[in-house]
């Protein structure tokens, strides 16, 4: 015998399953009507003809339920007229319906909200080639490993030129050269604030990278103080801005007001550094850079085949003490450590911010917490079944009467509970979309990937089988206390009942009441680490003081930096920045006018700054990609940001975005 | 019916794929031909062929198929698959074997 067409035919069943029942009635008709015309040809009349082929076939019906038994269709059946019957009963009883799937509803929604940001964050690999092989190398103070922190560009060279555990090493920086204006305004074009970002010329080679036209940087273009103005694309930009121009390569873009080269486009789906970053520019080193200790450069590696990270990271502790011992200045007191790039990329809030907190072990913990809020609810609601049980006392003891069994009970019960959880479950995602939709508005950049963030099918496919898992969790109980009933029960016996109900409401409540404390502990905890995440750890060390570099245009801004505690002595440090004159220029001649010192800024604030700045109020903030206020601009949730100077008012101001 | 053998456990599909694999059949047909074959010596109640009918075609030992039969109807054909074949000459055996076992057992003892 065959399990291929046993299958088939019971999908063909399932599929067809009203054209079952008609071809099983003609099958039947055709055999009465030709035994009836054979009786009539035998002698018998009409009547009598029908009458005894009727007799000769035995129960029509029970036969017909035979069939359907041997075509598997029972089963089936009785889990469609039992879904049917819950359904239609949480129809007869509204207000039940609406608390119980309301219940759920938060677990549900709770749970396939955190889940869907952990997947972003943590399970999704990321989309680049041979994923597990990339690591990112952090600096950590030797008393501190956990403390990950961005490297500086001597580090950097260091661990590109030595290490031997890794195929490809390149580093990307936190935004220096990475704002640019395109474009002029006098052209007759209004000039835009672009977002890039700037990386070493090994990092697209590192994250397996191809251009699809092309080319990406060389060596010689990201010289010290001498780079090279060329820019790789991005697809979107390529599409948007140059109406994806298949000349493109080898065309000038007027990016800061000097001619730059385009030499590639990237492939469409490349947001690794964020769907933001329009252009792609190197490193744009400055001598000062090459030779300081600090450097807000993130080191990303990819491992040779076969050497795992134990071994990579071996060589790395190797590696900092032969610098620490070769120039103390640059490295003393400092260690490397090696991280999946998957798990870093779920530290960083932002990917050119300092590593933070450990966001994904919070998100970890936040999703136990509500895997508990979810359980909370299906205690919720066994207990409103369990109370609604006692009205089913009738219907039960019925059912059992006319020969269903306890373990036909059980299922017709749980069974029942489906449709309750699938209810439970829409509105759940219902409200983990609403919950995302709101996170988005209000986070604009704290939460990595958050664009990749969505109620994907992956997603679905979770809160699916969450919906399965807890309708049986909440059914379970009820259902082998109602089965219980037996066929003996009499209304004079309600009583005992009643005892027995009151015990297991005892024991679901103190159930509850137990989780719920383990919850709120749970809770607690996990709010506290969420604000540490957020508050703003970014790792300044003492011994680190950063050494701020602002161009003149900030200077004003600079000056008030100087009352501002925790900043130490500042100084003027003529050419270090864009040529000031243009700066000057630009400000008298465009209302407001952008300064690019992000990495610089993040140190500023470390420092203190932002406080002071973020308690004016005619601090005005900008987005990023015009000039319309964003929302959350003095908020402590921002991480690094574009500094612009606001000739609207009389005294020029800062702001953050 | 009291002339008529009442049908051991499992013969009734054999029969049917015994009858079915005469020639393609319909249900009603189906039953005419074990009537035939049988001498009229074995009957089942006439319902009681169709779950059988439905049981073998979903273990994939039949293949039905709808046609029109002699006076004009639509009718539900039953054909043997190359797996009820099979079946068919392994449940033949085993039958004949039991048959020839039981008769000269019985024989020997009620000579």
């Amino acid at each position: 015998m065959s399990a291929w067409a046993t299958l088939r035919s019971l999908i063909a069943g399932l599929v067809r399953r009203d054209r079952v029942e008609l071809d099983l009635a003609d099958e039947v008709d055709f055999h009465l009507d030709t035994r009836v015309q054979d009786l009539i040809r035998r002698g018998l009349a009409p009547a009598e003809a029908r009458r005894r082929a009727r007799l000769e076939f035995g129960s029509i019906e029970r036969y017909k339920e035979d069939v359907r038994r041997a075509r598997g269709l029972r089963l089936v059946d009785e889990l469609r007229a039992d879904l049917l019957y819950g359904w239609r009963a949480l129809r007869r009883s509204p207000g039940f319906t609406l608390v119980a799937a309301v219940s759920l509803a938060l677990g549900v929604g709770a749970n396939t909200l955190v889940f869907s940001l952990l997947d972003a964050t943590l399970l999704k690999p990321l989309a680049l080639p041979d994923p597990d092989r990339l690591v990112a190398i952090w600096t950590v103070p030797a008393d501190n490993p956990d403390q990950l922190n961005t490297s500086s560009i001597p580090r950097y060279f260091a661990v590109r030129d030595q290490a031997q555990s890794f195929e490809a090493i390149g580093a990307f920086n936190g935004a220096a050269c990475g704002v640019k204006t395109l474009g002029f305004d006098r052209d007759g074009v209004a000039a835009e604030r672009i977002l890039g970002q700037t990386v070493s010329p090994t990092m697209f080679r590192t994250l397996a990278v191809q251009p699809i036209m092309g080319r990406t940087f060389t060596d010689a273009e990201d010289q010290v103080d001498q780079v090279a103005s060329v820019v790789l694309l991005s697809y979107r930009s390529w599409q948007r801005r140059f109406a994806g121009d298949r000349e493109i390569v080898g065309k000038t873009v007027t990016l800061d007001r000097a001619p730059t080269t385009v030499i590639g486009v990237l492939p469409e789906h490349f947001d690794f550094f964020g769907e933001d970053r329009e252009f792609f520019a190197p490193l744009c080193l400055t001598r000062a850079q090459v030779e300081s200790r600090v450097g807000a450069n993130t080191i990303v590696a990819r491992l040779k085949p076969g050497v795992s990270m134990v071994q990579a990271q071996a060589e790395l502790d190797a590696m900092a003490e032969r610098l620490a011992t070769a120039d103390p200045a640059r490295h003393q007191g400092l260690r490397l450590r090696a991280e999946s790039l998957k798990r870093s990329s779920a530290r960083l809030l932002n990917i050119n911010a300092q590593p933070s907190g450990d966001y994904g072990a919070s998100l970890m913990m936040l999703q136990g917490a509500v895997v508990f809020v979810l359980l909370i609810a299906c205690a919720n609601v066994a207990g409103l079944l369990l109370a609604r049980g006692a009205s089913r006392r009738h219907e039960i003891a019925l059912r059992m009467a006319l020969g269903a069994g306890r373990g036909r009970i059980i299922r017709q019960v749980l069974t029942e509970s489906m449709p309750l959880a699938a209810l439970g479950a829409s509105f759940g995602v219902l409200l983990a979309w609403l919950g995302l939709k709101a996170l988005s508005s209000t986070v604009p950049e704290g939460v990595p990937h958050l664009d990749a963030i969505s109620l994907d099918l992956r997603v679905l496919l979770f809160t699916a089988g969450l919906t399965l898992i807890t309708s049986l969790l909440f059914a379970v109980i009820p259902a082998i206390h109602v089965s219980r009933i037996g066929t003996s029960w009499r209304p004079t016996q309600a009583t005992t009942w009643s005892a027995e109900h009151q015990r297991m409401r005892t024991v679901l409540v103190s159930g509850q009441m137990g989780i719920a404390l383990v919850l709120l502990v749970g809770a607690g905890l996990m709010i506290h680490s969420f604000v540490r995440v957020l508050a703003n750890d970014l790792g300044a060390e003492s011994d680190q003081r950063p050494d701020v570099r602002l161009s003149l245009a900030c200077t004003r801004v600079v000056q008030r930096t100087g009352d501002v505690p925790g900043v130490g002595a500042v100084r003027s440090e003529p050419g270090s920045g864009p040529d000031d004159r243009t700066r000057l220029r630009e400000i008298a001649e465009r209302p407001w006018c952008p300064v690019r010192c992000c990495s610089e800024l993040a140190a500023v604030r470390r420092a203190g700054i932002r406080h002071a700045l973020s308690g004016r109020r005619e601090a005005i903030a900008h987005d990023g990609h015009g000039r319309r206020p964003a929302k959350r601009a003095t908020d402590d949730g921002l991480l690094c940001g574009h500094l612009g100077i606001f000739q609207r008012d009389e005294h020029p101001t800062a702001a953050w975005t | 019916m009291p002339e008529e053998a009442a049908l051991l456990p499992g013969t009734l599909d054999l029969l049917i794929l015994k009858a079915v694999s005469l020639a393609p059949e319909h249900g009603y047909g189906v039953l005419l031909r074990i009537e035939q074959i049988t001498g009229g010596a074995l009957l089942v109640e006439q319902g009681a062929l169709y779950p059988a009918l439905a049981r073998l075609e979903h273990q994939g030992l039949l293949d039905a198929e709808w046609g029109t039969s002699d006076n004009n109807r639509r009718a539900k054909y039953y054909r043997l698959t190359a797996a009820g074949r099979r079946r068919l000459k392994s449940e033949t055996d085993r039958w004949s074997r039991l048959a020839v076992a039981m008769s000269r057992a019985l024989s020997a003892q009620g000579a």
